[in-house]
C-alpha cells in the first residue's frame, strides 16, 4: 500500500509493466492479510472451519456460494458506527433462506446475472443468478448469516423489458424517461425535494497532437480534447428492469462497451449508479476520454465542490482562479478537478453529491452539471517521460481494459447534506470484508462480535487501530465534519477512550503527532506571520482528562495506547 | 528527545514495573556524544550577501518507467539508467571525504532496502553522517505521494512507515523537518494540512500552474503561508510553502551529474580551456537574477535530478570548486555566498528573516505547464487500478483492526503466520 501511494503509482502515470507490478505487490499483501483475518476471525468466532475470500463480487464471482447448498457469510465492518449494507452473491440455485445471527429470516432476492456481468467476468465464472440480501453488521465487529439453498423454492422472475416510469423506496424516488430510458429525476421523500435529473455516456475525442494551437496529445498526464464538445455514446437507453423486495434496478445498456444498473436498495437513502465501461473501442483511430455527465436543474451559478484526498471541500468555479486571472486555453481540461470521494453541485433548495468509489477527475462546464470521468483510452503518450501510450489490455480482455464501478447519489437540503454524505463516504472506502465458509457452523460457534462497547458518535470516525508493538496500539480518531457544514455533527464532541472498546483493557495513553513520530506536547514548528492579519498562536484546549478527549471539526488525534 | 513516562490513569505502579523497560519510542537510537543535526549543523551564512544555498539532491522514484526494486538494483538500465543502491553508496562515500558536504534523502523505501545491506560498521558511519547533519533527511515517508488521487488515511499510513523507520534508526536526527514534493503535479490543500499537523516546520516543490508561478515571481510570492485548514484553528494546519526555482533541477549550465553535458570547472591555468572565471560570471549572473523573484538574501538551488548522484563524485568535486571560486570574489567585493545547504537550514534563514508572507487558502489544481498542457487526465488514469488501490486500502485498515482485536493469534495461528505488514 505504502508505494501504491508514490505519485507514479496509483496516479496512474507509469508503464504499463510496473503498473502491474504495483497490483501484484498489493495482491502479495491482501494475501499475507487474509492468513492474519483468517486467525483473527477464528480467534473471535472460536470455529477454526475455512474461511474463503471473494475478491471478485463485483463481477459475480465466489466459486463457493456459486456451489454450495449452506454456507455462513461472515460480514466484518471496519467503521465504528453499524453498517446496513447489500450482500450480493453469484448463485445457482433459484430460491434460498437466509437468517442473521440471531436465526432470524432475512428478506432476500435472487435474480439473474446480467449480460453485462457476463460479459465483464468472461471465462472467470458460470453463476447464473445473484443472492441478494441486507446485512447490518455492528461497529469495528462482524456477524454471520447463514445461507441455505431451497430445493423447491420458485425461481426467480425475469427481468421485466423496458424500464418503469419509476421506482422508488420510502426514502427517493426516480423517474425514467419511457422514450430513451434515461433518468429524468430525483426526488428525496422525506424532505419533499425534486429535482430534473438526466444523466448520459459521453465521450471526449483525445487530441492527437496535431492541432494548430500546440502539438500536444491527451496521455498518461495530460487531458486534451480536441474538441469541447464531447461525443455521446447513445442518445437512448435498451432498458430492462427488476423489482423485489430487497432491490429495484433498472438495467441500462448504451451501447456493446457502456451500460448501467440504476440501483436502489430497499432501505437505502442514495441512488446507486453501477457502471461498466469497455473496452473502449479504437477501431476509428480515435483516443478516447469517457464520461458520465449528469445534468439537473440545480441552479449552480458556475460553482461546483471536490474533496481533496478525501477530507475537506473545496469551491471550484468554472474558468477561474482565486488568486489570479486566468486567462483559460483549455475550455474542458482547464476545469477539470480531482475527486478522491465526492463533489457536489447546489444551490440555495438542493444539493446533488455524487461519492465515488475511486480517485477520478471531473468539472462542472454547464449550470446544473456535473461530469466525471470514467476511463481513458489513449493512441499517444503525452511526452512527459512515460513513453507510452495509456492503452491498458491485459490477458483477460486483450481487445482493451473494462472498468466497472459505482457512484452513489444523494439529494439533500444544503445545510444537512453532509449528515448524509460524510458517512457514506466512509462507508465506500472503509467497507465490509466478507468471508464464507462451507456447510453448518458449528454450533458453539460466537456469530457477532463487537470490538466496542458502543457506536462512537457520528461525527467521530474511527481512522487508525493497529499494532504498534507487544504492547502498544496506534490509535487515531478524527472528527469527520467541517466546521459549519452541519447543524448538528460540526460541533466538538469528546469519547472517552477507557469506555471505547469492548475487550483491550487500557493501561495508559500518550498523544503524538499525526504522524506518530512525536509526543504531541513536544511538537514544536516555526511560527510565521501572513502578511495580512496577526501571527497566530497557538491555541491548547484542555481535554477533560486523560481519557475523554475532545475532537474539534476535522481535527485527528493520534494516540499511543498502552493495553494489557 | 528525553525520556518521559507516559500519562497514566490507573495501575501506576503496575505499568511502571512490568512495562517501563519498554518504553523506547519514541526515542529511537540512543548516541553517545550529543548529536549537532537539525538546525544547528547548518553551515553559518552572511547577513550583508546574497546566500545561495546548494542542496544536493536526488529525486528517486518509487516505480515510474521501472519498477521500485528494479529501480533500486540498477536493474533494465536498457529503459532507463537509474540504481538507487549505486547512489547511497556513492553518496555515502562522496559525504565522507569533506565535512561540509552535505546530501538530502526522500525516499524510505529505498533507503530501507539499503540499510539493511550494509554491515554494521557502515550502518553505524551512517548514523555519524545523519548526527552531524551531512545526511539528512526530509520528507521521509515511506514514498513521494501522489497528492491528487490519493486518499488521506492511506497517505497518513504511508507517512508513519517510512517516519517511524527513521525515528527507530536513527531517533531525533532522523526526524524530518521538511516536507518535499518536488514533483507530484499539483498540490493538495489537505497534503498541507497533513504535513502542518504531522510537526513539518516548512514544505518545498517544484510544480505549479505557469500563469500562477509567473505573477507569483513578479510579485515575489513564491514563498508562502498556507492556510490548509477551513475548520482548524491556525496555526495548526498553517504551513510555510516554498516554491523551487528550477523545478527539482539545478540552474542551466551547471548539472555535473554523469547523466549531464555540462562542461566540468576546468581550474588548472595550465591546462587547455581554463573556464572558473566564466563559471563563477554565468553562477553569480544567475544567482542574482533568481534572487529578483524571492524575497529574502538567502536563494535555493536544487544540485540533482531524478536518480542522479550514482557517481557522485562529479557532483562534488565540481561543487566544491563552484563553492571556493565563487566566495573567493568576496575578497574582491562579491556579494554572493554559496554554501553547501539543506532545504531545512534555507528554511531557516527564511525564519530568521522575520518577514510576512502572502496567505493562500486554496489549492495549486490543475497544474498547467503551457496553455493546453493541463495535466488532468491522471486523475482518472489506470481507473482498476485505482479502484484496487482504493480496495486494498480497505483491506489493509480491516486486518490493521483485526490484529488488534484477535491477539497475538492473529499473527500466529490455526491458519499459519499472517501479517498486516510488508
Amino acid at each position: 500500500m505504502a508505494v501504491a501511494q508514490h505519485h507514479d503509482a496509483v496516479s496512474g502515470t507509469e508503464k504499463q509493466h510496473v503498473a502491474n507490478d504495483y497490483a501484484r505487490r498489493l495482491a502479495n499483501g491482501w494475501q499475507r492479510c487474509q492468513v492474519l483475518v483468517s486467525n483473527s476471525l477464528a480467534a473471535l468466532s472460536g470455529s477454526t472451519a475455512e474461511r474463503i475470500y471473494c475478491d471478485n463480487l463485483n463481477i459475480s464471482v465466489c466459486p463457493l456460494t456459486e456451489a454450495s447448498k449452506k454456507f455462513s457469510v461472515n460480514v466484518y465492518n471496519p467503521l465504528a458506527r453499524p453498517v446496513s449494507y447489500p450482500v450480493r452473491l453469484p448463485v445457482n440455485g433459484t430460491s434460498y433462506e437466509v437468517t442473521d445471527a440471531k436465526g432470524k429470516p432475512v428478506d432476500c432476492q435472487v435474480l439473474a446475472v446480467s449480460a453485462s456481468t457476463r460479459e465483464v467476468r468472461r471465462s472467470r465464472g458460470s453463476a447464473l443468478r445473484e443472492l441478494l440480501f441486507q446485512v447490518e453488521a455492528p461497529p469495528l465487529g462482524f456477524t454471520t448469516y447463514s445461507v441455505s439453498l431451497l430445493q423447491d423454492g420458485p425461481p426467480p422472475a425475469s427481468p421485466r423489458p423496458r424500464a418503469p416510469t419509476a421506482i422508488q423506496n420510502q426514502f427517493l424516488r426516480v423517474t425514467f424517461d419511457p422514450d430513451t430510458g434515461l433518468l429524468s429525476s430525483l426526488s428525496n421523500l422525506e424532505t419533499k425535494q425534486s429535482i430534473k435529473l438526466t444523466q448520459n455516456f459521453y465521450w471526449y475525442n483525445a487530441s492527437d497532437g496535431n492541432n494548430t494551437h500546440s502539438d500536444q496529445p491527451s496521455g498518461a498526464y495530460i487531458f486534451r480534447p480536441n474538441s469541447s464538445t464531447p461525443f455521446i455514446v447513445s442518445s437512448t437507453a435498451k432498458t430492462e428492469s427488476i423489482q423485489g423486495a430487497v432491490v429495484q434496478e433498472v438495467r441500462q445498456v448504451f451501447s456493446p462497451w457502456v451500460s448501467q444498473v440504476v440501483r436502489l436498495h430497499a432501505d437505502s437513502r442514495e441512488l446507486e449508479l453501477e457502471w461498466t465501461v469497455g473496452p473502449v473501442p479504437i477501431g476509428d483511430d480515435l483516443g478516447k476520454e469517457v464520461i458520465t455527465r449528469i445534468d439537473t436543474s440545480i441552479k449552480t451559478s458556475e460553482y461546483f465542490y471536490t474533496d481533496s484526498n478525501g477530507r475537506e471541500v473545496l469551491q471550484r468555479r468554472k474558468d477561474f482562479r482565486p488568486t489570479w486571472n486566468l486567462r483559460q486555453s483549455e475550455p474542458i481540461a482547464g476545469n477539470y478537478y480531482p475527486i478522491n470521494s465526492r463533489a457536489f453541485i447546489k444551490d440555495e433548495e438542493d444539493q446533488l453529491t455524487v461519492v465515488t468509489d475511486r480517485s477520478q477527475g471531473g468539472g462542472s462546464l454547464h449550470n446544473g452539471s456535473l461530469e466525471i470521468m470514467l476511463h481513458r483510452r489513449l493512441l499517444y503518450d503525452d511526452v512527459r517521460g512515460v513513453a507510452e501510450p495509456l492503452n491498458e489490455i491485459s490477458d483477460i480482455f486483450p481487445e482493451g481494459l473494462v472498468v466497472r464501478g459505482r457512484l452513489l447519489l444523494s439529494l439533500q437540503r444544503p445545510p444537512c447534506a453532509a449528515d448524509a454524505h460524510r458517512p457514506l463516504a466512509q462507508q465506500v472506502v472503509l467497507q465490509p470484508l466478507l468471508s464464507f465458509t462451507d456447510g453448518e457452523l458449528h454450533p458453539d460457534t460466537q456469530l457477532e462480535f463487537s470490538g466496542l462497547q458502543a457506536a462512537l458518535p457520528l461525527p467521530v470516525h474511527l481512522l487508525t487501530l493497529t499494532q504498534w508493538d507487544e504492547a502498544s496500539l496506534l490509535l487515531r480518531l478524527e472528527h469527520q465534519f467541517q466546521s459549519g457544514e452541519s447543524r448538528v455533527n460540526a460541533e466538538p464532541v469528546t469519547v472517552n477512550l477507557q469506555k471505547m472498546f469492548s475487550t483491550l483493557k487500557l493501561l495508559g495513553v500518550s498523544e503524538l503527532s499525526l504522524s506518530a513520530n512525536q509526543w504531541r506536547d513536544e511538537m514544536k514548528r516555526f511560527d510565521w506571520t501572513p502578511q495580512s492579519g496577526e501571527r497566530p498562536l497557538l491555541k491548547e484546549f484542555q481535554d477533560r482528562s486523560v481519557w475523554e478527549v475532545t475532537l474539534r471539526p476535522m481535527e485527528i488525534r493520534t494516540f499511543l495506547l498502552r493495553v494489557r | 528527545m528525553a525520556g518521559r513516562c507516559l500519562q497514566l490513569a490507573s495501575l501506576f505502579f503496575f505499568f511502571f514495573l512490568f512495562f517501563s523497560g519498554a518504553l523506547t519510542f519514541p526515542l529511537g537510537q540512543e548516541t553517545e556524544k550529543s548529536p549537532t543535526c537539525g538546525y544547528e549543523s547548518c553551515h553559518a551564512t552572511k547577513q550583508d550577501m546574497l546566500n545561495v544555498h546548494l542542496v544536493p539532491h536526488t529525486h528517486d522514484d518509487v516505480g515510474w518507467l521501472k519498477t521500485v526494486d528494479q529501480y533500486f538494483y540498477g536493474d533494465r538500465n536498457d529503459i532507463q539508467h537509474a540504481g538507487v543502491q549505486y547512489i547511497l553508496d556513492s553518496v555515502v562515500d562522496q559525504l565522507l571525504k569533506n565535512p561540509d558536504r552535505r546530501f538530502i534523502y526522500v525516499e524510505t523505501a529505498f533507503f530501507y532496502r539499503w540499510w539493511r545491506q550494509q554491515s554494521s560498521g557502515m550502518q553505524q558511519t551512517v548514523r555519524q553522517l545523519v548526527d552531524e547533519g551531512r545526511l539528512e533527511f526530509v520528507n521521509g515517508g515511506w514514498c513521494m505521494s501522489d497528492e491528487a488521487t490519493t486518499h488521506y488515511s492511506a497517505v497518513i499510513d504511508q507517512m508513519t512507515m517510512g517516519l517511524r523507520f527513521l525515528n527507530d534508526t536513527f531517533g531525533r536526527c532522523g526526524r524530518p523537518r521538511v516536507a518535499w514534493h518536488i514533483d507530484p503535479f499539483g498540490h493538495a490543500r489537505e497534503h498541507a494540512s497533513m504535513f502542518a499537523q504531522m510537526g513539518y516546520d516548512g514544505f518545498f516543490f517544484g510544480r505549479l500552474d505557469y500563469q500562477d508561478r509567473s505573477l507569483r515571481m513578479q510579485k515575489r510570492e513564491q514563498e508562502l503561508l498556507w492556510r490548509a485548514s477551513e475548520s482548524l484553528t491556525p496555526p495548526m494546519a498553517d504551513l510555510f510553502t516554498g516554491i523551487l526555482p528550477n523545478g527539482y533541477n539545478p540552474p542551466p549550465g551547471f548539472c555535473w551529474d554523469q547523466s549531464c553535458d555540462d562542461p566540468p570547472i576546468r581550474d588548472d591555468p595550465d591546462l587547455e580551456d581554463y573556464n572558473v572565471d566564466d563559471v563563477v560570471k554565468r553562477f553569480v549572473a544567475i544567482a542574482n537574477s533568481q534572487s529578483l523573484v524571492y524575497k529574502t538574501n538567502h536563494i535555493i538551488m536544487t544540485m540533482g535530478s531524478d536518480f542522479q548522484y550514482e557517481n557522485a563524485n562529479l557532483w562534488y568535486k565540481n561543487l566544491d570548486k563552484l563553492i571556493r571560486y565563487v566566495n573567493a570574489q568576496q575578497a574582491n567585493g562579491g556579494k554572493v555566498n554559496v554554501l553547501y545547504s539543506t532545504p531545512s537550514c534555507y528554511l531557516q534563514e527564511l525564519h530568521r528573516a522575520n518577514s510576512t508572507w502572502a496567505l493562500k487558502t486554496d489549492d495549486f489544481f490543475p497544474y498547467a505547464d503551457a496553455a493546453h498542457d493541463f495535466w488532468t487526465g491522471y486523475f482518472t488514469s489506470r481507473p482498476a487500478l485505482k479502484r484496487y488501490e482504493r480496495v486494498s486500502n480497505s483491506n489493509l485498515q480491516t486486518c490493521n483492526q483485526l490484529e488488534v482485536l484477535g491477539g497475538p493469534g492473529s499473527r500466529k495461528g490455526p491458519f499459519g503466520r499472517g501479517t498486516a505488514r510488508p
